[in-house]
């Protein structure tokens, strides 16, 4: 009698043969970019089909000693293969115009910026905002975002994701040294000073925040403000302005306006004083709309000092990964970032015409986005 | 930007992690606890195994030994989130198991075989590390 595992492993094969058959299908007429992300996925899945095929035919297999390790690759295959259907057949098999417009922009942001991987796949298929989906590289976007030049900053924190990912040792790794050097000389100064227990639990807090997820979502702000300048603060503005309370977090997201002052760090660097005051100075209207206020404890949860600190560390790994500062392209060179730049100065000047204005600003730029 | 970006790349640290760590277990279990190595395996697999599985020990002794000392670069190869499942799992047995740990470095250090006791602990590592990704996935997936 085969084991349980011998059938979930038979069951999986036969799930990634349909996909596969699936990748097949779809490679008539696809467009060159879309079909080099096809392969790799067909080769991808290819591979991991084989090692399926390794493990029915291990001899080891139901060894009660190894099975549960063999349990455990089962899973990593299985979660692989559910991802390259959810993401990167449906993206292959729709192909949409939209998708097709956000793919040649994202590869056109890759080249203004200095990105060294290959692009990631666009779609507009997101139920859930932007989503950059590592595993298989692959962003997804709203769905009218190829109607939509104010949020398309966002799209840079989407691409960061994935270089803070790749870039470890530059980015994220330093970001985490000087976090958890923070918090750890918080918690002994608190110690030294007997301060209360529920102090120091605080700082144990503040602290996990931080160094699970919430260092990662302001090193990929940090990168997107150096790639797309004072318009990603802007986005970020109109962003917080859908989302409510600026001053709530969540274990995977800081607070809004914590966020502001990281990008804020980010543009005084790059000399751009007068650009981060502006958006100080939306803030603060906004901030005025907005009944919420600053909860207790919220400067010690996301000290100024600690954010001045991590944006240098951010802004000195760009520079070291050879990336282009929004502020140094070549005239006529930034052609998704110009018109990012100039979609929010038209909005600002007038927002009641700005809807003619980027229906023609976004011909323009499809006009001039080169074939991929 | 969403929820899902930043779950996606806990995700995928997550889940390279708890495959690394569980490739290496796989094939050093398979020569010490079975007496041979895979199909297309050599002696070479089972070395690279040890150098890796090394590695990521090491990080991981200092990473649950963190309290009150210095955090260092070469802990940031084990993720948090593994190292805050691994502490309540091991809540009362965490010196035998960093001991234990410990001594599966040293073996793997110095040419040593590993026994049943060094495998119980780094099933434990294991486990954590399978579960950590599973939980990401599942929160990647909304099931």
């Amino acid at each position: 009698m085969t084991s349980l595992l011998h059938n979930l492993l038979l069951d999986l094969k036969r799930r990634g043969d349909c996909i596969l058959q699936e990748l097949a299908a779809v490679e008539n007429g696809l467009r060159p970019d879309f079909e080099v992300h096809r392969k790799e996925v067909f080769q991808r899945l290819t591979r991991a089909l084989g090692v399926v095929d390794h493990m029915l035919g291990d001899p080891d297999l139901a060894d009660p000693k190894l099975e549960p390790n063999f349990f455990m690759d089962f899973k990593r295959l299985s979660e692989l293969i559910v991802s390259i259907e959810d993401t990167s057949l449906l993206i292959l098999k729709r192909c949409a115009p939209e998708d097709r417009f956000l793919s040649s922009l994202t590869q056109q942001v890759c080249r203004e910026v200095g990105y060294q991987d290959p692009p990631p796949l666009c779609g507009a298929l997101s139920f859930q905002y932007f989503q950059a989906l590592i595993e298989t590289d692959i962003i997804m976007t709203p769905q009218i975002q190829a109607s939509d030049l104010l949020a398309l900053p966002d799209l840079y924190h989407e691409l960061a994701h994935f270089v803070v990912f790749r870039k470890r040792p530059v980015l994220e790794v330093p970001v985490l040294a000087l976090v958890h050097k923070f918090f750890a000389d918080a918690l002994r100064k608190s110690h030294q000073q007997g301060s209360p227990q529920t102090s120091l639990d605080a700082i144990r807090k503040n602290s996990s925040l931080w160094t699970t997820l919430w260092h990662v979502e302001f090193a990929c702000d940090m990168v997107a403000t150096y790639w797309c300048g004072p318009a990603y603060g802007l986005a970020n503005v109109r962003l917080s302005a859908t989302r409510g309370d600026p001053y709530q977090d969540s274990g995977t997201h800081p607070a809004d306006d914590a966020r502001k002052t990281g990008i804020e760090c980010i543009l005084k660097l790059a000399g751009e004083a007068a650009a981060a005051k502006e958006i100080d100075r939306i803030w603060q209207d906004l901030k005025r709309l907005s009944p919420s206020v600053q909860p207790p404890g919220y400067a010690k949860r996301y000290p100024t000092q600690l954010l001045e600190q991590i944006a240098r560390c951010v802004y000195d790994g760009c520079i070291e990964l050879g990336f282009r500062l929004f502020s140094e392209h070549l005239p006529g060179s930034a052609v998704v970032g110009n018109a990012i730049t100039e979609a929010w100065v038209a909005f600002q000047r007038d927002a009641a015409a700005y809807p003619a204005y980027e229906s023609s600003a976004l011909q323009t730029l499809r006009s001039k986005l080169p074939s991929p | 930007m969403s929820d899902l970006s930043i779950i996606a790349h806990d995700y995928a640290l997550n889940a390279e992690f708890a495959r690394k760590f569980n490739e290496a277990i796989l094939v050093l279990k398979r020569r010490y606890l079975l007496g041979r190595v895979g199909t297309g395996g050599t002696e070479a697999t089972v070395e690279k195994a040890r150098a890796e599985l090394r590695s990521l020990l090491e990080s991981m002794i200092l990473a649950l030994e963190d309290e009150g000392k210095p955090w260092s670069a070469d802990q940031a190869q084990v993720p948090a989130d593994v190292v805050d499942r691994l502490r309540k799992r091991l809540k009362g047995e965490m010196d035998e198991n960093i001991a234990e740990l410990r001594q599966t470095v040293d073996k793997l250090a110095g040419g040593t075989a590993l026994g049943e006791s060094a495998f119980n602990a780094l099933d434990s590592v294991c486990e954590a590390a399978d579960a950590t990704a599973s939980a990401a996935f599942r929160r990647l997936r909304r099931i």
